[in-house]
């Protein structure tokens, strides 16, 4: 049997293939199918998996907990505090040499994506009852492709809910891509995000008319801007309600079992 | 650069200054708010900022004298080639750094604040020769902006030797070339030295001329450094009487 | 970090309850800008910007590069944000890595997305040369609000940055570049597409614009957005939460502030310096 070479890709000529051949397969204003599942990871205080198609994000959640790396007036704080660290997987990348040899420490990309997270968690997590305590996430980015900040927010929120910490509310994320033809698309894959004049991510939480985040890259008009948000907002609202829906069953269900036993 | 060019026959330098004749001194002091002390100094085209902080509490074990630490790091832009941003880890640079560091340890009187540091960044924001005296300069400068007690002050210059004839406070081109080149930190007033630093060999008497030499560069960066540190302090107290006859006016 | 004492946080968020800051300002309104151009001799472009006590130095480097086939881009062009240890004597490690990497990324953005050299007259040879702007930013103080300062600063620079007349010579399928060196031959970049950043922090239930340190340490969240010449969006960022209905009301501030500061922006480098 012949092997054939990783390096041969791609077979084809990308901008030309996004002309004639690719075709979204669902709606525009359509999220991927959704997958959702809290409790995988045993040894965390909680976790939480998300699938967005084919993006796949694990998060895991330890703590409250005293600092392990000791900081300078972190004993003493009022009130506590999120580390984040975000790592994506040696196979996450789409490219003609997929998988590629993580390089030593963090990088760039994964030091700005915990900053990020722990920028939309800060205000929704209830810090002021865990003083003197580090809530500390670790999120892994399985598989990218596209909308990886929405399904990594949406999976902390899972696994922040499963470890029991209080917060003011779930968070929700969506993004929406304005593509070329000026179409919105919800919850883009990898190829449309990276064709899109703009691109919006939106969190926000479930119970409050306020959003936690929002980040776009490209160039829109005002009013294009704001009616973009607008769908992000609701489509993100959506998703959450499913998320509320599945952990109201997933505690029913815990509910059940000790008891019984 | 051949170095029948480096001094004409007319006895100036490719900036047109006589051998014994430092570069235009231009010096600001104060200039960052919120520093404890500040300087922006040039020496020709040569630009340096200087900032101090402290002495402020040292977070690390107790210590019976005050501690200093030095950080220099050049700019992107500094030099005509572009570098690579190589910062702290860069070796030209942690060594003038820790030299600075020494000289400056010898002259403040570190014992008046024990368990204290004092921070001293150098940023060079322009190279033409000479950035560790005009470094060492402006921290000096910016030592008295913050009034962190001293022993005197340092000043420094360089000197170095061409075509026979000893130069001082040499510019990038002149320092280009491997001839015997020496940068001296001497006390103002007791005229001690504090740092010397020598690059290529030089026989003593060699040695004796450019230490003359760089001495009096000394002398001469000292009398501007002086009377702009005078300037400063009488701005200062100016704008003193001008606050305290307003306040008894109102 | 900046540390602000229980009663000054109590009286900033009081002052901005009435409409006015602690620095007499209104709650949409710049601190002084002072702008200098042409600061460094050796670089092709420079500008130097204090917004009120933030203070940046801005280097701008143009070379020819070699590019990708495929890449149709006329110019590449790359931020680097460094932070000298004397802006801030707690500025150290990996602190302030994550932080000039946003900024990097910040600029980054917005620039790809406003496309600000689609310009012909940049155009060398299509995938194989391409210009190669290198903007280097140093930050000399930080008194709040680094991101609007570097976004000014950087675009001052290279609107003040000469560009050498370029000859190319094609034979036998190589191409020779010969760069005109005569300093009068050259052009001036145009970079009226280039955006330049708005930052409101959340103070309280306000948002004020152009945040200081103390405003910016109290504040619950911010919101940064790129705003180009003809009022569109490329570039925002923000966090801490914020409510859904205030957006439109601020986006409308921030096009027209942005108007008014990219006017004022213009109007200096065409006069030379000014404040």
């Amino acid at each position: 049997m012949e092997r054939i070479s990783q390096r041969y890709g791609p077979f084809f000529e990308p901008t030309d293939w996004l002309e004639t051949k690719y075709k979204r397969e669902r709606p525009n204003n359509a999220p991927r199918p959704l997958v959702l599942n809290t409790g995988t990871i045993a040894d965390a205080a909680g976790s939480g998996y998300v699938e967005l198609g084919k993006t796949k994000v694990i998060v895991a959640v330890y703590g409250p907990r005293p600092p392990i790396r000791a900081r300078a007036g972190v004993e003493n704080a009022m009130s506590g505090r999120i580390t984040c660290e975000v790592v994506k997987s040696s196979f996450c990348y789409y490219s003609c040499e997929s998988a590629k040899i993580p390089s030593r420490g963090f990088s760039e990309e994964e030091r700005l994506l915990s900053i990020r997270l722990i920028r939309v968690f800060e205000p929704i997590v209830i810090l002021d009852k865990y003083p003197k305590n580090s809530i500390d996430l670790f999120v892994v980015l399985l598989e990218d492709d596209g909308s990886a900040m929405a399904a990594m927010t949406l999976a902390t929120s899972l696994a922040l809910a499963d470890a029991s910490i209080e917060l003011l509310s779930l968070v929700s994320s969506a993004t929406v891509a304005v593509s070329t033809k000026h179409e919105y698309l919800v919850d883009p894959d990898r190829i449309e995000s990276e064709n899109a004049v703009g691109l919006i991510t939106v969190s926000l939480p479930l119970h409050a008319a306020q959003l936690c985040e929002i980040q776009h890259n490209g160039k829109l008009s005002v009013e294009d801007w704001l009616s973009t948000v607008q769908l992000a907002v609701e489509v993100a609202q959506t998703i959450g309600n499913s998320i509320s829906q599945f952990l109201l069953q997933e505690s029913k269900n815990k509910e059940t079992y000790p008891l019984s036993s | 650069m051949p170095r029948e060019e480096l001094i004409s026959p007319d006895g100036l330098r490719t900036d047109g200054r006589r051998p014994l004749e430092v570069r235009k001194i231009t010096c600001r002091m104060g200039i960052l708010p919120r520093a404890d002390g500040s300087c922006h100094l040039e020496m020709g085209n040569t630009i340096v900022l200087a900032t101090v902080y402290g002495p402020r509490e040292l977070s690390l074990r107790p210590s019976s004298s005050g501690i200093i630490r030095c950080e220099y790091s050049m700019a992107t832009f500094a030099s005509t080639d572009r570098r690579r941003r190589g910062k702290k880890s860069d070796r030209n640079s942690v060594e003038i750094a820790s030299s600075i560091k020494k000289t400056f340890e010898s002259v403040l009187l570190t014992d008046l604040f024990p368990n204290s540091r004092v921070d001293i960044f150098i940023q060079v924001l322009q190279a033409d020769g000479g950035e560790r005296s005009a470094a060492i300069n402006a921290v000096s400068i910016a030592m008295v902006n913050a009034g962190i007690p001293m022993k005197d002050l340092i000043v420094s210059c360089s000197a170095g030797y061409m075509e026979n004839t000893t130069v001082m406070d040499l510019n990038n081109i002149e320092t280009i070339v491997r001839e015997p080149q020496l940068t001296i930190a001497i006390y103002a007033h007791s005229e001690k030295v504090a740092m010397a630093h020598l690059e290529s060999k030089a026989s003593f008497e060699i040695f004796e001329n450019l230490m003359a030499v760089a001495k009096n560069g000394c002398m001469q960066v000292f009398d501007v450094l002086h009377s702009s540190i005078e300037k400063y302090s009488l701005r200062l107290v100016a704008s003193r009487d001008s606050i305290s006859t307003m306040g008894s006016r109102a | 970090m900046f540390a602000v004492s229980k009663a000054e946080r109590s009286y900033l968020l009081e002052t901005v309850e009435t409409g006015t800051r602690l620095d007499g300002r209104s709650l949409y309104e710049y601190r002084p800008i002072s702008l200098q151009v042409g600061v460094l001799p050796s670089a092709s472009g420079s500008s130097r910007l204090r917004l009120g006590e933030t203070e940046v130095l801005v280097g701008v480097k143009v070379e020819v590069g070699e590019t990708a086939e495929s890449s149709t881009e006329n110019v590449h062009i790359y931020f680097t944000v460094e932070c000298s240890g004397s802006a801030s004597a707690d500025f150290l490690g990996r602190e302030a890595e994550n932080w000039s990497s946003e900024l990097q990324k910040a600029l980054e953005s917005a620039y790809s997305a406003a496309s600000v050299f689609d310009d012909e007259r940049l155009k060398l040879v299509p995938g194989k040369f391409c210009w190669v702007f290198k903007v280097d930013i140093l930050v000399l103080d930080t008194g709040g609000n680094m991101l609007d300062a570097i976004g000014m600063a950087t675009r001052t620079a290279l609107s003040t940055t000469l560009i050498p007349r370029v000859n190319i010579q094609q034979s036998e399928g190589t191409f020779e570049l010969e760069i005109d060196d005569n300093p009068s031959a050259c052009d001036n970049l145009k970079v009226e597409g280039a955006p330049i950043f708005l930052t409101f922090s959340l103070i309280g239930s306000h948002f004020v614009l152009d945040p200081s340190v103390q405003e910016e340490t109290c504040s619950r969240g911010r919101l940064s957005v790129a705003v180009d010449a003809n009022g569109d969006i490329c570039y925002v960022c923000s966090f801490g939460l914020l409510d859904a209905v205030e957006l439109a009301r601020l986006l409308t501030i921030m096009k027209k502030t942005g108007k008014v500061l990219l006017d004022r922006l213009d109007e200096c480098v065409r006069n030379g310096n000014s404040s």
